[in-house]
């Protein structure tokens, strides 16, 4: 697969939220200002994570027949080091942005966000640069959503909608369409457009 | 060395060979369900087992596990390939001639799908099912020159 | 999410969106969802049952560590008999099974056993709450799974063992297939939420 279509591919029709369902639930977390720091923290951890993950598994545990494994040693060697190192940022610099990217990328790591795009791309059929473009693509294809499901949410919040929709089910239904919407940018899609 | 820190590092040496122990109670039960993923691909690729015999591991993300089939005169290979979709997903049987082309395709289950009957059907349900046969005729190809 | 004073527990799918999003994803059949609900609620349980004696023998700096790896060992461990049980299903839930380890109802039990929080009857019981959650998740992913087959497969497959999980089918056509997607989860989990407001709220008690 090109480049492109692992770009437009990973961001949209299979986002890591409105496809996989992987992190937070859309709308359930209020959006803060830092709307820059935590897109950097989610591309910079989820690459890292991955090409971690990537190593171990096509490396170290594949040929030995103990891919299954990557997960545990995941748990075990990947994520003191990223908690480690996110910690070390957001100490570092007291109010600047490394701050507030380490802060972030620190709540990120134990998640089924940052576990699952790891996951994904290092049991894909990627390279390691494919692997670390699509895993970098996947964190900011998660924020695109929910960075879309606020601003949906901050309308919804204003609409007369009936009580039982209020909240919530309204995310979910808007979640659902936005879904249906990222459904169409796909491979076929970037082979339609790039030739 | 101070006695805190000593107690300290004890503390964690302890916890790293626990974990350890964990890492190798897993990884026995994953060599012990390996074998009997096997088992059960190779009686889903042919009748008889003692003609199939496991020749790699090509670490493909549609199939584990490569099996070459000698049928009397005949060789062939076998894949178990897991096909996924949006919406569903499903186990198929694939057989592969030794230059590496497909011989034939045979749904073995699915979870949330309608099963279709032919090949040309389950490469219609399955968007990604012609890149994974590809991958398999790939590793049949490779599997022939690193063998012959 | 906690036990009310008249003894009512919110549903931590429909009331907490605990857990929810993979559930949107896996979720797409009966057979789906009671193994993936039972492989929840095994990890949530087990992990509640392990981790507090635990605290007496490790120190604090390393609690988070282990839990984390006990929680994946765990869910690994699932993962694997469940690919003995059905290899269909187990390929069918994919890396889903494995990332049981950081589930919402995985994590929501390893921040009870780190919390101070009481529940259960005898308002003591942290384990009761972990066990009556997981339950009716359980039940809940496999009600889902069940409404999105019926509904849009127009089938209902049952969790047996083997390659070839049964299959009932009700009728020969797909009549709403597009329920199966994750945008027809979202949708559909929109309108059980809906309408667990309205029934909690009929019943006279508050909705989460």
């Amino acid at each position: 697969m090109s480049y492109l279509g692992i770009v437009v591919g990973t961001a949209f029709a299979s986002n890591a939220l409105l496809s996989y369902g992987f992190g937070s639930v859309p709308g359930n977390k209020a959006e803060g200002g830092g709307a820059f720091a935590s897109a950097i923290a989610l591309a910079c951890v989820n690459a890292l994570a991955s090409a971690f993950l990537w190593g171990v598994h096509n490396i170290f545990l594949g040929p030995l027949g103990l891919g299954s494994l990557d997960i545990v040693f995941f748990s075990l060697l990947a994520v003191p080091l990223l908690k480690f190192l996110s910690r070390a940022a957001a100490e570092g610099e007291s109010q600047g942005l490394l701050a507030r990217v380490g802060a972030e990328a620190d709540d990120l790591v134990v998640g089924s966000l940052v576990f699952g795009i790891a996951l994904l791309v290092s049991r894909g059929a990627y390279s390691l640069p494919e692997a670390l473009v699509a895993s970098l693509v996947s964190g900011l294809g998660y924020w695109l959503a929910t960075v879309l499901l606020g601003a949906l949410r901050s309308r919804l919040e204003l609409s007369d909608l009936p009580a039982p929709f209020k909240g919530s089910p309204a995310m979910l239904i808007s979640a659902g369409l936005m879904a249906l919407a990222f459904m169409g940018l796909d491979a076929a899609f970037v082979k339609s457009l790039a030739g | 060395m101070p006695a805190d820190k000593r107690e300290r590092m004890i503390e964690s040496l302890a916890v790293a060979a626990a974990l350890g122990f964990l890492v190798l109670f897993v990884a026995g039960v994953s060599l012990a369900v390996d074998s009997q993923a096997i088992a059960v691909e190779t009686t889903a690729l042919v009748a008889d087992p003692s003609t199939i015999s496991l020749v790699g591991r090509p670490g493909d993300p549609s199939f584990e596990r490569l099996y070459r089939i000698s049928d009397g005169s005949s060789v062939s290979y076998g894949v178990v390939l897991s096909l996924r979709s949006a919406s569903s997903s499903a186990l198929v049987a694939a057989r592969l001639s030794r230059l590496g082309e497909l011989k034939g395709l045979r749904l073995l289950g699915s979870a949330s799908a309608k099963l279709p009957a032919d090949a040309v059907e389950i490469c219609s349900l399955f968007p990604g099912a012609d890149e994974a046969i590809g991958r398999a005729c790939a590793a049949v190809r490779s599997a022939e020159e690193s063998g012959s | 999410m906690s036990e009310g004073r008249d003894g009512f527990v919110p549903n931590p799918v429909l009331a907490g969106l605990v857990g929810v999003c993979p559930l949107i994803a896996v979720s797409r059949s009966l057979a789906e969802g009671v193994i993936y609900g039972l492989g929840a609620a095994f990890c949530a349980i087990a992990l509640g049952a392990v981790i507090p004696p635990l605290k007496g023998i490790v120190a604090d700096r390393l609690q988070a560590p282990i839990s984390l790896a006990l929680s994946t060992a765990l869910a690994l461990a699932y993962a694997l008999c469940a690919g003995l049980y059905s290899p269909t299903l187990a390929a069918s839930l994919w890396i889903y099974l494995p990332l049981l380890a950081v589930s919402g109802l995985s994590l929501g039990a390893l921040r009870r056993c780190s919390s101070r929080e009481r529940y259960g009857p005898d308002g003591k019981s942290r384990l009761g709450g972990i066990c009556v959650e997981s339950i009716m998740f359980l039940v809940t992913a496999a009600f889902i799974g069940a409404l999105r087959e019926t509904v849009g497969l127009g089938s209902l497959t049952l969790p047996t063992p083997g390659l070839r999980p049964t299959r009932i089918e009700f009728i020969g056509i797909a009549p709403l297939s597009f329920l199966l997607t994750p945008s027809g989860g979202f949708i559909l989990l929109g309108f059980l939420v809906a309408a667990y407001k309205i029934i909690v709220r009929a019943g006279g008690r508050k909705a989460s």
